[in-house]
C-alpha cells in the first residue's frame, strides 16, 4: 500500500435534514485502498459520500480529493473520480450501450472497447432498452459507467445491491484490479460480510458519527472472543484470576472457557505453565464487532 | 454541452412531436375556416357586433374578418404563446427537478461538466424549440395564406411571431428558476403552469377591469399581447422587457442550480 494519501476528511460536516446529516466526520484514504464505509442505513454513508462529491454542500470542515479542494467545482477532479450512486438511475430510454456512450461522450472520451469488455465481464446485454431491464442489470450499468473511464478514486455506495453472486464475484475482481492499480476506493455498504473480504480497513458510522476507523484485523483483535482450552488434569478459576484481558471464566473439570478483549498472549502463556493440551478460539464475526459499536437503533 | 443539449432533445422527441402536430393542426384549421369568415365579413361583423363589449375586448376581436384581425384572435392572442409558453415550462420546469426527481442527477452532476453547462445545455435547447415552434406556425401560415385568400404583411407576422419567441423565452426563464428551487417536477410544472395561467387571465380581464390597470404595466403577457404587432408591428420595448426579464431569470436559476443540495429520489 502506498502511503500517499488520496482522499481525506477533516471534521466534514453537514447539517441535513433532522437526521440525516454527518458531524466532523474525519479519516484519510491511501492510494490503493479499500476503504470500508460501515454503519446502520441512514447513518450518513451516503451524506458523506454525496458532501465529498458536491452534490450537497458542506456546512463545515474540509476535504481534499488527490490534493484538490473536494468541496469546490472542479472539472478536472471529476475526470479521475467513478461514482456509483446509491440510488442508481439511469435513463430509461436509452438502450444500455447507448446510455454508456452518453456517459462518455460526456466525459469527452471513447470507450467503445471498455464497454464491450465490461459487459462482457458482467454478462449484460448492451442493446437492451434500460426500462426492459432487472434491477439487477441495471446496476450493472451503473456499475461499468463508475470503472470504465479507469478513474483513480472511486466512491461506491452499496455497490452489489441486486447484483447475483456470480456478477458479485465479477465486481470484486474488478475493485481488486482497481486497487493494484493504486486507485482510493470508499465502499459503503450495510452488509459486513461484503466489506470483511473487500476492504483493507473500516470506518464505522454510526448517527453522522465516526465510531472508529480501524484495520479489520485489528478490530477482530480487539474484539471480544471466546477461548476454550483443555488440559489433561482437573482446572480451577483460580489458576487464572491474575491473568489480564480475561473475563467470564468458567472451569469444569480439564476445561476452562473464557471471553478475551485484546492480547491472548497472558492467557496462552499461563496455559502452557499448566500444561494446556487444546487451544480452541471463537473469531468473533465482524457484525458482532459491528454491534457492539453502534447503539442501538 | 452539444451532447447535452442534444440529449434534451431525445428526452422529449416525442412530446415535442405532439406540439408540432398539435400547432400544425390548430394554425391549419383556423386557416382553413377563414374564406368562410371573409366572405361572410359584413355579415359576421354585425353577428360580433352583437357580442357584450366584454368579450370583444377579451377576445380582442377587432376588425376580426380581416387577415391580421383574424390571426391575432384565433392564434396569437392566446393559443401560439400559450404553445411556447407550455413548452418552455415544461421543458424548463422538468430540466433539472426531473433529474432530481428519478435519480438520475447524481451520475450527471459528478460527470466533468460544470452545473452551469449543464442548465446552459437545457436551456440552449428549450429556446431552440421555443423558436422552432414559432416559425412552423409562421410556415405553416405563409404557405396556406394564399390558397385560403388571408392577406397579411409577412414583416407583421413575423412581428408577432417576435413577441411570442419573447413570451415563451420569458416563461422558459420562470420555469427554470422554479425548478432550480425545486424539487419536484410535477410541483415545478404546476407553479409555472398557474403563474402563466394568471398572468393571461389578468391579461385577459384588464381590458374590463380598471382594477387591474396599476398592475398592468407589470405584467409579461402585457408586453408580448397588449403592443397588438400584428396591427401595429414590432413592439420593441414591449420585446426588450420579456427578453431582459428573461435573461435574468435565466442568471438567477443558474445561480441557485449551483447552490442546491441535490436531492435524491
Amino acid at each position: 500500500m502506498s502511503s500517499h494519501i488520496a482522499i481525506s476528511l477533516n471534521k466534514l460536516t453537514k447539517n441535513y435534514g433532522a437526521t440525516r446529516g454527518i458531524t466532523e466526520v474525519s479519516f484519510d484514504v491511501h492510494h490503493g485502498e479499500v476503504m470500508g464505509f460501515l454503519g446502520p442505513n441512514g447513518a450518513g454513508k451516503t451524506t458523506a459520500i454525496r458532501t465529498l462529491l458536491g452534490l450537497i454542500k458542506a456546512t463545515s470542515g474540509n476535504a481534499t480529493i488527490l490534493g484538490v479542494n473536494a468541496l469546490v467545482p472542479d472539472i478536472e477532479l471529476k475526470r479521475k473520480i467513478g461514482y456509483l450512486p446509491g440510488i442508481a438511475a439511469t435513463y430509461d430510454r436509452f438502450t444500455a450501450r447507448g446510455y454508456l456512450h452518453f456517459i462518455a461522450r460526456m466525459r469527452k472520451l471513447e470507450l467503445e472497447k471498455e464497454i464491450n469488455q465490461y459487459a462482457n465481464r458482467l454478462d449484460l446485454e448492451l442493446d437492451d432498452h434500460i426500462h426492459d431491464l432487472s434491477k439487477g442489470n441495471r446496476q450493472k450499468i451503473s456499475v461499468i459507467q463508475a470503472f470504465m473511464h479507469s478513474p483513480e478514486v472511486f466512491f461506491l455506495d452499496e455497490p452489489t445491491s441486486g447484483l447475483d453472486p456470480l456478477v458479485q464475484r465479477e465486481f470484486e475482481v474488478m475493485l481488486n484490479e482497481a486497487r493494484a492499480r493504486g486507485a482510493a476506493v470508499i465502499l459503503s455498504s450495510h452488509v459486513l460480510s461484503e466489506i470483511e473480504h473487500l476492504a483493507d480497513r473500516i470506518a464505522i458510522v454510526d448517527k453522522g458519527r465516526i465510531v472508529v476507523v480501524d484495520e479489520i484485523s485489528a478490530l477482530k483483535a480487539k474484539a471480544r472472543r471466546k477461548v476454550e482450552l483443555f488440559f489433561d488434569k482437573p482446572i480451577h478459576n483460580s489458576d487464572f484470576l491474575k491473568v489480564p484481558n480475561i473475563k467470564e471464566i468458567q472451569a469444569m473439570d480439564g476445561s476452562l472457557t473464557c471471553v478475551v478483549t485484546g492480547s491472548e498472549n497472558e492467557l496462552l502463556k499461563r496455559a502452557v505453565e499448566l500444561g494446556v493440551n487444546q487451544v480452541r478460539t471463537e473469531e468473533s464475526s465482524l457484525e458482532e464487532i459491528f454491534l457492539g459499536l453502534v447503539s442501538a437503533p | 454541452m452539444i451532447t447535452l443539449y442534444l440529449k434534451t432533445w431525445w428526452d422529449h422527441w416525442r412530446t415535442l412531436l405532439a406540439w408540432s402536430l398539435t400547432l400544425v393542426l390548430l394554425v391549419s384549421i383556423q386557416m382553413s375556416i377563414y374564406p368562410s369568415i371573409r366572405e361572410n365579413s359584413a355579415a359576421l361583423q354585425g353577428f360580433l357586433d352583437s357580442y357584450p363589449e366584454a368579450i370583444r375586448k377579451i377576445f380582442r376581436m377587432q376588425d376580426y374578418t380581416s387577415g391580421p384581425g383574424f390571426l391575432s384572435t384565433e392564434l396569437y392572442s392566446m393559443m401560439v404563446p400559450l404553445v411556447l409558453i407550455a413548452v418552455g415550462a415544461t421543458w424548463g420546469a422538468s430540466a433539472t427537478a426531473e433529474e432530481e426527481d428519478e435519480g438520475t442527477a447524481d451520475i450527471l452532476i459528478t460527470l466533468p461538466i460544470s452545473r452551469t453547462r449543464i442548465l446552459l445545455s437545457k436551456i440552449a435547447a428549450t429556446i431552440t424549440v421555443v423558436v422552432a415552434l414559432s416559425f412552423l406556425a409562421v410556415a405553416n401560415i405563409l404557405i396556406l395564406k394564399n390558397p385560403v385568400e388571408m392577406k397579411i404583411d409577412t414583416a407583421k407576422l413575423l412581428a408577432a411571431t417576435l413577441s411570442s419567441i419573447s413570451l415563451g423565452i420569458f416563461f422558459t426563464g420562470v420555469a427554470f428558476l422554479v425548478g432550480a428551487f425545486s424539487r419536484h417536477k410535477g410541483s415545478a410544472i404546476g407553479v409555472v403552469t398557474g403563474l402563466s395561467l394568471i398572468a393571461f387571465l389578468i391579461y385577459s380581464l384588464s381590458a374590463l377591469v380598471d382594477d387591474f390597470d396599476p398592475i398592468t404595466p407589470y405584467n409579461p403577457m402585457e408586453w408580448g399581447l397588449g403592443g397588438q404587432p400584428l396591427f401595429n408591428g414590432v413592439d420593441t420595448a414591449g420585446n426588450l422587457k420579456l427578453l431582459v426579464g428573461g435573461v435574468i431569470l435565466l442568471v438567477l436559476a443558474i445561480a441557485q442550480f449551483n447552490r442546491k443540495d441535490i436531492s435524491t429520489p
